[in-house]
């Protein structure tokens, strides 16, 4: 071929690459169906490397205990697919699977597999309960020795009386109170709470999946808003065959137009 | 057919001029009758505008650089407030315009035509600067360092169409950056942790000597006899630098947790898809040296040795790095000796193939490891300024006697 010619049909193939990126995102925005999903609460001012928030959704960490899975034992790095369940206000992870399953669903890759003690915390004079997952590091990770299963040792007892603050309606941290003597005062700046512990579920296993749809780019500057630390956020997911792109963020219920 | 137009002419003779140049270096000719031999097939207006040749290349290509950079700080600085559309039909009409013109002047009108492929050259960057647009303007999250894979295969047939070198370079760093952050990405799953040191830097390893395996091929074609310097330079380039960066006695080390960082390597390369990378990359460079040396030309024997030694280093390099279980000390040892070798071969390679860069890259990586190793045992053993003296002392000499002994080896080959 003339080398004009192919110069020139190099160029075209290296356009119809670049429309083509465009085409199979939006071909996902254009065909796959919209769902909502809950981002985690977190603190907005970790989020921020350039333009972009960072995003961890309530299906990012999913325990195996409360959820249908084809396979108990999932590997770092493999893909998986999460069916998705519409609930009241947003999706749930309904299933985990490493073949394709029914639609909706959403592809992901297994990032880390924890085991977790899981303690559920009565408030004192009050009916509040809270949860408290503590991760149990396998400590495999520092010998070479084929990895044992790790023995699960837990640090509190259905009974013990102990002292917590709380976020969200989840524990952040605790600890117990020896012969009933709690070692913390409340101040202004945190406030401890005093319950007791009335169930305990040891070795839980809990697996954290990587999502496309993490980082969603916002103009510079205006990600630090303060309607971001709003819980009621929510972000707009379209999905096909798996692949997703998140499409909008919603602020109770009304879509954030950054123009 | 190829159209010939006039830059053609200038090519057809290129190799014969080459080659007359060598000649009077080995004293098959006289000075005189090199430049008789220049009039004939260079009018002497062609002569100044081959001496400047390299000036105007520079400057165009800084130029294209600086309008790039232009552009890119214009939407960088107004992103927000363009629309999708505007933004996706900017960087097709960038990089259309480019190539078109970069085309034009070097080889429609050939007018210009440093110029034109510094505009060719720009037109390959905004290739891949599109690629990293596109996937931020429409969220495209999607596995990253296949982006770098992309790049490099849009631009890397331009490289041989156009003869252009500068875009050769560009590719072999894409698809370096490539191998690299497909073998990053893949690093973040290993199920334990590991010292990824060894193991990362096999791959370059490999690859270095499958660019320079590549750059020997290269030279056998008439063709692509110009695009070898990218290959022979980065390649050798990546393997001195693995060389010298395993020549550290750190590198060898029993890690915090009282394993050898060798020990390591077996469980890294057999614990995750790194492996598949590590293997990939090998087969092709041992592919490409079997080729190569298959295909040598058998009355050069520079050329045996080279094939036969980095074919060698190849195999050599892991078994090393595995068998370092028995003592950490072997690391070190082997690859100072592997490195002293490697410097050697360079500079003779150079003299034997009249290739310049090949002497001073020795020459550089002598000075570079003999430095270094003064630093890595002698840091703790001297005090501190006694340390800074006689290391400044030992850097005047190393510089004084690099130089002589450079000059005097590559005015042996240019007469």
């Amino acid at each position: 071929m003339e080398k004009g010619k192919l110069f020139y049909l190099i160029v075209a193939l290296q356009v119809v690459f670049l429309i083509g990126m465009i085409g199979s995102k939006q071909s996902t925005v254009w065909f796959g169906e919209k769902v909502l999903l809950k981002p985690i609460p977190y603190d907005p001012t970790d989020l921020f490397r350039g333009d972009y928030i960072t995003i961890r959704y309530e299906i990012s960490n999913i325990r195996l205990d409360s959820i249908k899975t084809d396979t108990a034992d999932f590997k770092r790095g493999e893909t998986i697919f999460v069916r998705l369940e519409k609930g009241k206000d947003y999706s749930n992870a309904a299933e985990i699977s490493t073949k394709k399953t029914a639609e909706p669903y959403i592809k992901g890759v297994v990032e880390d597999i924890y085991t977790k003690n899981i303690y559920t915390v009565k408030e004192a004079n009050s009916s509040n309960n809270y949860v408290y997952e503590e991760t149990v590091y396998n400590d495999f990770y520092y010998r070479e020795i084929p990895l044992k299963p790790a023995v699960v040792e837990y640090s509190y007892n259905v009974g013990d009386k102990v002292q917590f603050n709380e976020f969200n309606n989840r524990v952040s941290y605790l600890i117990k109170c020896p012969n009933g003597v709690c070692p913390y005062h409340s101040d202004m700046y945190t406030q401890y709470k005093i319950g007791n512990v009335i169930n305990v579920k040891k070795g839980i296993k809990e697996i954290s999946i990587g999502y496309p749809i993490e980082s969603y780019f916002v103009p510079k500057n205006e990600g630090n808003l303060p309607q971001f630390r709003a819980a009621d956020m929510l972000v707009e997911v379209a999905l096909w065959h798996g692949d997703a792109v998140a499409t909008n963020l919603l602020i109770n219920g009304h879509k954030i137009d950054f123009r | 057919m190829p159209v010939e137009d006039s830059s053609d002419k200038v090519g057809k003779y290129k190799f014969l001029l080459d080659e007359a140049r060598k000649w009077a270096g080995m004293g098959i000719i006289s000075k005189e009758q090199l430049r008789k031999i220049y009039s004939l097939y260079k009018s002497p207006q062609k002569a100044v505008e081959a001496k400047h040749f390299n000036i105007v290349s520079i400057i165009a290509i800084f130029g294209s650089l600086m309008i790039g950079a232009g552009i890119v700080l214009f939407f960088a600085l107004n992103w927000s407030t363009i629309p999708k559309l505007v933004k996706v039909f900017s960087i097709l009409a960038a990089l259309v315009v480019s190539y078109y013109v970069g085309y034009t002047m070097k080889f429609s009108k050939t007018n210009f035509p440093n110029v034109g492929g510094a505009l060719i050259f720009l037109g390959a960057i905004v290739f891949g600067a599109g690629i990293f647009l596109i996937g931020q303007i429409f969220n495209i999250n999607s596995h990253w360092p296949n982006a770098f894979l992309y790049w490099t295969l849009g631009i890397v047939a331009f490289a041989y169409l156009t003869q252009s070198k500068p875009i050769m370079y560009l590719s072999l760093l894409t698809a370096s950056v490539y191998v690299g952050s497909e073998t990053a990405y893949w690093f973040n799953f290993l199920d334990r942790y590991y010292n990824i040191s060894y193991a990362f830097f096999l791959i370059f390893l490999s690859l270095g000597v499958a660019y320079y395996m590549l750059g020997n091929l290269h030279e056998k074609k008439d063709s692509t006899r110009m695009l070898r310097y990218p290959f022979h330079l980065i390649g050798s380039f990546l393997i001195m630098l693995v060389v010298y960066l395993f020549s550290f006695k750190w590198f060898g080390r029993i890690d915090n947790y009282g394993y050898s960082t060798g020990a390591n390597v077996t469980s890294v390369l057999f614990s995750s898809k790194f492996w598949i990378i590590y293997l990939i990359v090998t087969l092709i460079a041992a592919v490409f040296t079997f080729i190569s040396f298959k295909y040598r030309d058998t009355s050069d024997s520079a050329e045996f040795h080279e094939v036969l030694y980095l074919g060698l280093l190849l195999v050599f390099t892991p078994l090393v790095v595995l068998f370092s279980k028995i003592n950490f000390w072997m690391i070190p040892i082997t690859f100072n000796i592997i490195l002293f070798l490697l410097i050697v071969g360079s500079v003779y390679l150079g003299y034997a193939k009249r290739e310049k860069t090949l002497v001073n890259l020795g020459m550089i990586a002598f000075g570079i490891a003999i430095f270094s190793r003064y630093i890595e045992y002698l840091w703790d053993v001297l005090n501190g300024y006694l340390f800074f003296i006689v290391g400044g002392v030992l850097l005047i000499v190393l510089a004084i006697v690099l130089e002589k002994n450079r000059r005097k080896i590559i005015d042996r080959f240019t007469g």
